[in-house]
């Protein structure tokens, strides 16, 4: 079993047990029960799944894997949650005041796509990064609401300057290669553009020439000026393709003491 | 140098999460790693790649795009091999099926797979297959079949792999994939086919077509409930909540974006205006050429005409006499030969034969033929001529040959390297190819953009199929097409019928099912032949033809308005930009 599978593996064990279910495991199938309020999600009571694809070719088990429909509900549950939690630092006096644990999920798109999470620790009070990740372990105790959290907004704003700092160079890479792609394109599109356009001024000029009748070339200038504004458009068209989009979507967040 | 590319940075907040740290609110505590890991997971999977991508994108054999690649990392890793691939016509769903089953078979996800396709389409998916994909399927046409259960890739029928006789056989094992093509055959739930795809044990489910809407909502529900049964709930609840309540045909404004969200869970839809910005589609530029008959052919089409309508008042067989009329308006050679056989089988006497044969003699070249030499010889780029007959082929290469022409021929009795080799040496070597029927299916001919239909085939579907060799991805030319038909003929009623009246190259192949949806392709023909027949003047067969353009007419715009009322209802920003988001 690869890595990604191990980890969906974990994963998903994890959930079942989290919402309580009951699991039994008979030869590489997990009978699962779900406990009630989460019977919404499978539309069922009781779920066979496997994690080995040989099981699954012996078995009615669905297989657990990649693009699974099960695990895309199980993923799409767990997204949905937006955990805020308290805690305090492991390796850490506890001397340094409080600060926010912030969990991005990244995505930069272009013609090449890159997805990562990316967790940020910043001090509440200087609305600075921390240096070092420390360790966090959940602590309910930790009185929430003493603690000065009214900069957060203007922290949040600093965290994602920070991000930036972190992807600048996939951000500057998928940016050339769009560049790139958006030259070659509009190089292209110019080219053709031009082509039809010097063809329709030599009929003009042969149809002035011969003097032939004026309406003629009137609609021939029509055709440039129609041509022209398409070029236009095609160029703007161009530019919302060979866009990059970067995402930096806040999905949890954890106070910390450290 | 171009301006800048733009880049669109945006930090939402969507859970309100800040907002409700300021609250001091706590929530969730249990599932911050269970988040954190979903999250995690799902980064890994949209950076994950297809294990084949590179080998296809350096492969010779097929050219893949990004919105295929797409399309199938989608099916594959979003929505677990089951689902609909729904592109506008032309954009290579067949292509992406094929990135599907390549992938799933490289990395041994599946075993076996059953393609299941109109009758006419069957030899050109498993052609496409082996010769862009390396993948060996085996059809119910070939002589090695023993059975569905028998063999692990099938390529079939629908209509074939449906009948009693095979019902055993296919529901016989568990199928890992069944792809299921032009699947708006499937709209229907209480049709057989319906039913008889519902009942095959599968473990995935793939259909495709460009039109999974054609006439009302119900259909889209059907083919999603097919695909993940109950996932839009039952239909009246369905009905309730997404469908305009004065109009079947619409889709409840209010409702609108939560089915676009409910669908993009199953399906994919690529357009062409998406796309269009970095494949070019060229234009189909048709030429219709209603050639006048020298004296002697039109005295011998008249006469054998004649005879054939004779007949078919006296309840001859009108299958066996349609062939015998399609054979006189193909050239003088198929001519010959329909009289050789008419004379064999007692159709015509000795003496109507010789008569016949007589007049046949007295033409040197026909009148379709002069017309073409001249097109030719005044155009030094390739062209690729499609008749119906072996005969006819025979007889074009014959006087293209006298005329000092390369030409190669590719029909049906030729063994796949023979055909190979024709293909090779018509792109490399000689101008002209002549094929017979909708010959060459699966050849990717896009480096020829001249055809001639020398003779008509009679049923539209065949046309389509004909231009669709060289008329999709990679053609880089307007591509003419030159449609021959002789006056007075029934060819000419049918190419005024089908082209100039219901504008056949303006229809994909998915609406031209639609429009003759109640009709098979023989019942299309005979519908031809039967107006034909039992008209007694031009007058008459003219006034019979338009009464049948103008039915198929209005059955085309009501398929043109409820497929793009649907697509700028629900499918409007929905397929490549979800694709690419996904």
């Amino acid at each position: 079993m690869d890595e990604i599978n191990s980890l969906i593996k974990n994963f998903v064990m994890e959930y079942f047990e989290k919402i309580g279910c009951n699991i039994k495991n008979s030869d590489g199938v997990y009978l699962v029960a779900i406990p009630v309020d989460y019977r919404q999600i499978f539309n069922s009571e009781n779920l066979h799944v496997t994690f080995e694809p040989e099981v699954s070719k012996i078995t009615s088990a669905e297989l657990i894997i990649p693009g699974s429909i099960i695990l895309q509900k199980i993923l799409m549950n767990c997204k949905s949650k937006s955990p805020i939690t308290t805690a305090f630092a492991v390796n850490s006096d506890g001397n340094n005041g409080y600060a926010v644990r912030l969990f991005f999920d990244i995505s930069i798109m272009g013609n090449e796509k890159y997805f990562e999470v990316i967790t940020l620790d910043m001090d509440l009070k200087t609305h600075e990064k921390i240096n070092f990740e420390p360790e966090l372990e959940i602590f309910e105790k930790l009185d929430f609401a003493q603690i000065d959290s009214s900069g957060i907004s203007k922290l949040f704003f600093k965290s994602i300057e920070e991000i930036r700092k972190i992807t600048n160079k996939i951000e500057e890479k998928i940016f050339q290669k769009n560049n790139k792609l958006l030259d070659e394109m509009e190089k292209n599109l110019s080219l053709n553009n031009s082509k039809k356009i010097e063809d329709l001024q030599q009929i003009c000029s042969n149809s002035q020439s011969n003097g032939e009748d004026l309406k003629n070339f009137d609609l021939m200038m029509d055709k440039i000026k129609i041509l022209r504004e398409q070029h236009e458009n095609a160029k703007n068209l161009l530019k919302i393709k060979y866009g990059v989009i970067v995402n930096y979507d806040l999905f949890a967040a954890t106070i910390f003491k450290y | 140098m171009s301006d800048s590319v733009e880049i669109n940075l945006s930090t939402p907040d969507k859970f309100n999460i800040i907002e409700d740290i300021i609250k001091k609110k706590r929530k969730n505590k249990d599932f911050l790693h269970l988040t954190y890991q979903a999250y995690k997971i799902s980064s890994i999977l949209k950076n994950q790649v297809l294990v084949i991508s590179e080998s296809l994108k350096n492969s010779s054999n097929v050219s893949i795009f990004d919105h295929q690649i797409l399309a199938a990392k989608k099916i594959l890793f979003d929505f677990n091999g089951t689902g609909m691939l729904a592109d506008e016509v032309g954009l290579g769903k067949t292509i992406e099926a094929g990135i599907i089953l390549k992938e799933l078979i490289v990395t041994g996800r599946i075993n076996n797979a059953l393609i299941l396709t109109p009758p006419s389409l069957v030899p050109q998916w498993k052609d496409e297959l082996s010769t862009k994909f390396d993948l060996e399927f085996l059809s119910h046409l070939d002589d090695d079949f023993k059975g569905f259960s028998s063999h692990n890739y099938v390529v079939a029928s629908l209509s074939t792999a449906l009948q009693p006789k095979n019902l055993n056989s296919v529901y016989g094992k568990t199928w890992d994939i069944v792809l299921v093509d032009e699947a708006h055959s499937l709209k229907n739930s209480e049709t057989q086919k319906h039913i008889f795809v519902k009942n095959i044990p599968k473990k995935k489910l793939i259909l495709l077509t460009a039109t999974p809407v054609q006439n009302n909502l119900k259909e889209l529900y059907n083919l999603m409930d097919l695909l993940q049964p109950g996932i839009l709930g039952n239909w009246k609840e369905f009905k309730r909540i997404y469908v305009d309540s004065t109009d079947l045909r619409k889709v409840n404004p209010i409702t609108k974006d939560y089915l676009q969200e409910l669908i993009s869970d199953l399906v994919i839809r690529n357009t062409r205006k998406e796309v269009g910005e970095y494949i070019k589609f060229t234009n189909r530029i048709a030429n219709t050429h209603i050639v006048s008959p020298s004296a002697d052919e039109r005295k011998l089409y008249t006469s054998i005409t004649a005879k054939i309508r004779n007949l078919y008042q006296s309840n001859s067989s009108p299958l066996v006499l349609m062939g015998y009329q399609k054979n006189i308006s193909s050239s003088t050679y198929s001519t010959k030969n329909a009289l050789k056989t008419m004379k064999t089988s007692e159709i015509i006497s000795s003496d109507e034969y010789d008569e016949f044969m007589d007049m046949a003699n007295k033409i040197s070249v026909d009148c379709k033929m002069n017309h073409l030499l001249n097109i030719i010889k005044n155009n030094g780029s390739k062209f690729l001529i499609f008749c119906e007959y072996i005969a006819t082929q025979n007889y074009i290469f014959d006087c293209l040959t006298d005329a000092g022409l390369d030409v190669e021929i590719f029909n049906g009795t030729m063994d796949p390297s023979q055909k190979k080799e024709a293909v090779n040496n018509f792109k490399n070597n000689v101008q002209i190819l002549i094929s017979t029927g909708a010959g060459g299916e699966g050849q990717n001919l896009q480096f020829c953009s001249n055809i001639v239909n020398y003779d008509l085939p009679w049923n539209p579907m065949n046309v389509e199929q004909r231009i669709g060799r060289v008329h999709r991805i990679g053609q880089k030319r307007d591509v003419q097409i030159h449609n021959y038909a002789v006056k007075n003929t029934i060819e000419e009623y049918i190419l005024d019928l089908l082209y100039t009246k219901i504008e056949l190259f303006t229809l994909t192949l998915g609406e031209l099912d639609v429009m003759f949806e109640n009709l098979s392709p023989n019942e299309i023909t005979q519908k031809f032949f039967k107006q034909y027949m039992n008209s007694v003047n031009a007058e008459e067969i003219k006034n019979k033809f338009t009464v049948l353009g103008n039915e198929w007419k209005k059955n085309k715009s009501l398929v043109q308005d409820t497929v793009s009322t649907f697509n700028q209802n629900v499918f409007k920003n929905f397929s490549l930009g979800s694709v690419e988001n996904g």
